[in-house]
């Protein structure tokens, strides 16, 4: 994975930005119009999928956490979102153990994440 | 050439195109780069293994300078049809995820003019999609939202498809034993998510090389390139599927080369052979991509006319009849001849078997013979024509 400077728009507190380009691209192939493509249904995805998280912490519903976080892993993953990634992966553990008492937290770190994520690829990808 | 021979010939073809415009201004040169060409073809395992366009390329290389743009403007002509051809064989790669961030990532890194990709978003799906169509490859993932992606691999293991699709598993599950089931139920290959992309590409690319090796010589008669029956009969299968949803007519046609037994007897079984070679080829010129053809049995071709009744499909059959009439053998002694055909056309009812079919078929042929041969019985005009 690729490190990239701090004050990258959309970085996180940790310092890594939110976004793995080089990885993005990689895979991609370096087709522009492929990868601005993919990140466009990452991003409509997810926002779907945060809220079915939201409803199913609501509802308490463990089972479903876990198949919803499961599925945003493997996007997260694929697209380079690093930081969604590892925070999906902290919900499906949760959502696998039945025990959801710190999962609102991490669904709310999840969309502050997504925001992060949201301003780098405006900045990075969109133009 | 040999990886690619569909994007192989199409250069060629290019490449011929362009230097017969050089022709006009440097003859001698392009004459010599057209022979160079051709000869580079001939040296192709699938050139040779294509009649129609081994001998045009002969001609090429043996051809007088003055002879050499029409030969070559035929030798382009032939290998577009090819290329077309081959076209329609194009492997289809089966692409099973709910996620449609990974389906298009599979799509644009997996896409070629040799492959056609096709999305199933759920295990529903996907098994439409392998009982109506032939794929060649699967890519699955196991968390599918109607049902878990092992039990998919599972059915396409059962389904006795010849030859199997590869199954390439994609998954995010962690667990060691999910590895170990998906071996056991019949995967090819695991590939954990998020996926390098890069190997996926090349391990799908040396799979379906191979499968398009396997699979050619299992669906082919070697001799004419027709299907064999063991695949006309899967394609036969197939479309009564489609047809019976989506409705219309179809017929299927048995056609049996006019005293082929002499042809062996006076020219040789050489002779013979090349007879069979070429009217398979001016079967394969003339029919739809849609349509099928397979040798039936020695001198015996079946066409299967998807959405044709008995009226196009001996239509078809007439138009091929005087193509082939006007194609000209000639023995090894120098002496020329021609061949014709008897077929019976038959309809296929819905729900038919492909016995039942032939079987009907097979007794308008007899007709057609007794009748006095060359020419086509179909089931509602019995007399022939």
């Amino acid at each position: 994975m690729n490190s990239q400077d701090a004050n990258t728009p959309g970085a996180s507190s940790a310092g890594n930005p939110p976004v793995d380009l080089v990885w993005l691209k990689e895979c991609t192939d370096d087709d522009l119009d492929a990868m601005k493509a993919m990140v466009e249904l990452y991003l409509a995805r997810t926002t779907t999928q945060l809220s079915e998280l939201d409803a199913a912490i609501a509802a308490d519903s463990a089972s479903d956490v876990r198949r919803i976080a499961h599925a945003c892993v493997g996007s997260s993953g694929t697209c380079g979102m690093n930081g969604m990634s590892q925070i999906f992966k902290r919900l499906e553990k949760m959502g696998a153990s039945g025990k959801l008492i710190d999962a609102a937290p991490i669904a709310a770190e999840a969309r502050a994440e997504f925001e992060r994520v949201k301003l780098f690829v405006a900045e990075k990808v969109a133009n | 050439m040999k990886t690619n021979f569909a994007d192989g010939l199409a250069s060629f073809g290019s490449a011929m195109s362009a230097t017969k415009k050089a022709y006009r201004k440097r003859p001698e040169e392009a004459a010599a780069t057209m022979r160079r060409l051709a000869r580079a073809m001939l040296g192709v395992q699938e050139v040779l293994a294509a009649p129609d366009l081994e001998k045009i390329c002969r001609m090429v290389v043996n051809g007088k300078d003055d002879e050499l743009p029409e030969l070559a403007a035929v030798l382009i002509d032939v290998a577009a049809k090819r290329v077309a051809a081959l076209a329609a064989e194009r492997a289809v790669v089966l692409i099973v995820d709910d996620d449609p961030v990974i389906g298009h990532l599979l799509n644009i890194r997996l896409r070629s003019p040799s492959r056609e990709i096709v999305i199933a978003t759920t295990a529903a799906e996907a098994a439409d999609i392998l009982q109506h169509r032939l794929i060649s490859l699967v890519t699955l993932d196991l968390g599918l939202p109607d049902r878990d992606g092992r039990d998919v691999l599972s059915e396409i293991r059962l389904s006795g498809a010849e030859p199997p699709p590869p199954v390439i598993v994609l998954s995010a599950l962690e667990e060691p034993h999910v590895k170990t089931e998906c071996f056991a139920l019949g995967a090819d290959e695991y590939f954990a998510k998020p996926v390098d992309i890069d190997l996926l590409a090349t391990v799908v690319s040396a799979k379906l090389q191979r499968i398009s090796e396997i699979g050619r010589k299992l669906r082919r008669d070697p001799l004419t390139g027709a299907l064999n029956r063991f695949s006309f009969s899967e394609v036969f299968v197939r479309n009564s599927a489609y047809m019976a949803r989506a409705g219309g007519d179809h017929s299927i046609a048995i056609l049996d080369l006019d005293h082929f037994k002499l042809v062996n007897d006076t020219y040789g079984h050489g002779m013979g052979d090349e007879v069979l070679r070429r009217t398979a080829a001016v079967l394969d010129a003339s029919l739809r991509k849609s349509d099928a053809l397979a040798r039936w049995g020695g001198e015996e071709f079946a066409v299967l006319f998807p959405g044709t009744n008995c009226a196009g499909g001996a239509k078809s059959l007439e138009c091929i009849a005087e193509d082939l009439s006007k194609t000209v053998f000639t023995s090894s002694t120098g002496k020329t001849f021609n061949v014709t055909f008897s077929a019976g056309v038959a309809p296929v009812a819905s729900g038919a078997t492909i016995e039942a079919a032939i079987a009907v078929a097979d007794a308008l042929l007899y007709r057609a013979k007794h009748l006095g041969r060359n020419r086509i019985c179909r089931a509602d005009q019995e007399n022939g024509s």
